[in-house]
């Protein structure tokens, strides 16, 4: 579903917002990137982690876990809903694209930052069962995908 | 004696551990026990065999009348470990039984229950009864009574056969689950915990968040015998001569009535661990005929020992103790870990790995019924909670392989 409206908020305004709302998190802009880390912090049972997001104007939102290495938590076994799960890199998967649940005229605050939360709680529970409690969509099952939803 | 398994361990846990602890108790003991459906299941087979022997034209049967017993009755039930099939145990009152011997009176029973077609191919005889075993993980356990014949005088007050069938026994179902539910109903007083408006609001403007919930577990002292009874059954899933059932039950429930009515409590969580804590010391010491005996007394019939046991063979004694101190230092080992991998990994050794699993994924199914409905909110600490900041966590999908 493709918006109509142009309107994209700016790279200065989102970290504004990330800043105000995150207040402990840290961030800049750069050639047009807009860089910024937290530290999310969930209920002890969830533990701590720190996240990336690296976000410009012409892109969708790239959000990674930096630490700890969930690669090294996990043993290497891939937990459901990431584009890239190695050594170096845990890029999650937090949206359904071009759904309208992520578009550049939301804050990345109100929305990928819970998502990235939320995300981290259930793989809590992933970890401790096996299974994935906060449901989603895999692509290769996908009847959307398969009709070429555009990614 | 003071107790120390909660203020040691868990009091210094923040409150939404000790929630989530609390939370992942109370959905362990839902997973254990009969489901809803399958307990008006129990309950309309049970009663159309009381019909169907109410029938009987055998005057025998006049004002026949079947009702349960046991843990069932008392909300108790768990899982068994290992058929994963529900006994469930059933008096089948016969009045007018009494001149018979126990039995012919028990021989009638299985013959009567056999005319039925429906029935038929379900029965098997048991030393005192009969067992009607249905193909769907239940099976319905039915020992006759009739009138006391021992002239206890007390509500509730029935024979049955005993093992050898040569005579009938004192027992009282009813009388028991009415004393057990009876203490079950006393309500623990909390510390800090106040109902009246004006110290809740207090409470708010204090800047707690989230105001303190006694709700979490339903009926406190039966939760605590079903994960006592649990943890019993996997630590004795290889051996004999484990505490029985209505020891543990008349423990638990002697220590719920003294700690409830002396002293007050953080949570929920802190009432749990004094139960099981405390339970030795509701152990008996009596002088009966110049000996020392170690004594459980039915608390409705001061002459009956459930530990009668213990006191011919050291072993039950030793058994128990074994018990005691396992389940002590697994909840002791539940406190020292805070995230979910690792709570799970302690609550599978102390319930089970099924129990525990489906502990979590009730945690994450109410969790998800929170998202839903867009109940769920972020901190600026990145902490998801119900508690309502600024930013609620919109509605996504998540996506990828």
């Amino acid at each position: 579903m493709k918006r109509y409206s142009n309107i994209a908020i700016s790279l200065s305004l989102q970290l504004r917002r990330l800043k105000s709302k995150y207040p402990n998190s840290r961030g800049y802009i750069k050639r047009d990137k807009l860089v910024w880390y937290f530290l999310v912090q969930l209920d002890d049972a969830y533990g701590s982690y720190k996240i990336k997001i690296i976000y410009d104007l012409n892109n969708s939102p790239n959000i990674y876990v930096v630490d700890p290495n969930l690669h090294e938590i996990t043993n290497g076994l891939e937990p459901p809903h990431v584009y890239a799960f190695n050594e170096s890199i845990t890029k999650l998967c937090l949206y359904l694209p071009s759904s309208g649940e992520w578009y550049k005229d939301k804050f990345l605050s109100d929305t990928v930052v819970p998502w990235a939360s939320l995300w981290l709680m259930y793989f809590s529970g992933w970890l401790a069962t096996g299974q994935w409690h906060g449901g989603g969509v895999h692509p290769n099952t996908n009847e959307q995908f398969k009709k070429g939803t555009v990614l | 004696m003071t107790f120390e398994l909660y203020t040691k361990n868990y009091a210094a846990l923040s409150v939404e551990q000790q929630t989530l602890l609390t939370e992942l108790f109370e959905y362990a003991c839902q997973s254990l026990e009969p489901s809803p459906t399958k307990k008006k299941l129990a309950e309309k087979r049970y009663k159309s065999v009381g019909t169907w022997l109410a029938e009987s034209e055998d005057p025998m049967f006049e004002r026949v009348e079947i009702y349960p017993q046991g843990s069932q009755r008392i909300g108790t039930t768990i899982k068994p470990l290992i058929k994963n099939e529900f006994d469930l145990d059933f008096i089948c009152y016969l009045p007018k039984a009494a001149s018979i011997h126990p039995d012919i009176c028990r021989q009638k029973v299985i013959s009567r229950i056999k005319e039925n077609g429906s029935f038929q191919d379900l029965v098997c005889e048991l030393n005192r009864g009969c067992r009607l075993e249905y193909a769907d993980d239940f099976h319905l356990d039915i020992t006759p009574g009739i009138d006391d014949q021992n002239k206890a005088n007390e509500y509730g007050a029935i024979s049955v056969p005993d093992k050898k069938l040569k005579e009938w026994k004192a027992s009282n179902p009813k009388g028991y689950a009415q004393y057990f539910e009876y203490i079950a109903e006393f309500e623990p007083v909390y510390l800090g915990f106040s109902d009246t408006l004006p110290e809740r609001v207090a409470l708010k403007a204090a800047n707690i968040e989230e105001l303190p919930k006694h709700t979490l577990i339903k009926g406190i002292l039966k939760r605590s015998v079903q994960i006592i009874k649990r943890h019993r059954d996997l630590l004795f899933y290889e051996y004999d001569s484990a505490p029985i059932s209505i020891i543990l039950t008349t423990l638990a429930a002697s220590a719920y009535k003294d700690i409830v009515t002396r002293q007050s409590f953080h949570n929920e969580l802190e009432v749990l661990l004094t139960i099981v804590e405390s339970m030795p010391q509701y152990i008996e010491t009596k002088v009966i005929d110049g000996k020392i005996e170690l004594w459980v007394t039915n608390p409705k019939n001061q002459h009956e020992n459930f530990a009668e046991k213990w006191n011919e063979n050291t072993k039950y004694l030793e058994a128990f103790r074994y018990w005691h101190n396992d389940i002590v230092e697994k909840l002791k080992d539940l406190s020292s870990v805070s995230l979910l991998p690792l709570i799970k990994k302690k609550l599978d050794s102390l319930l089970g790995e099924d129990t525990s699993s489906q502990a979590i994924d009730r945690h994450y199914e109410i969790f998800n019924n929170k998202r839903e409905s867009n109940k769920l909110f972020i901190k600026s600490t990145g902490t998801i909670s119900t508690v309502a900041t600024a930013t609620p966590v919109k509605a996504n999908t998540f996506f990828g392989k």
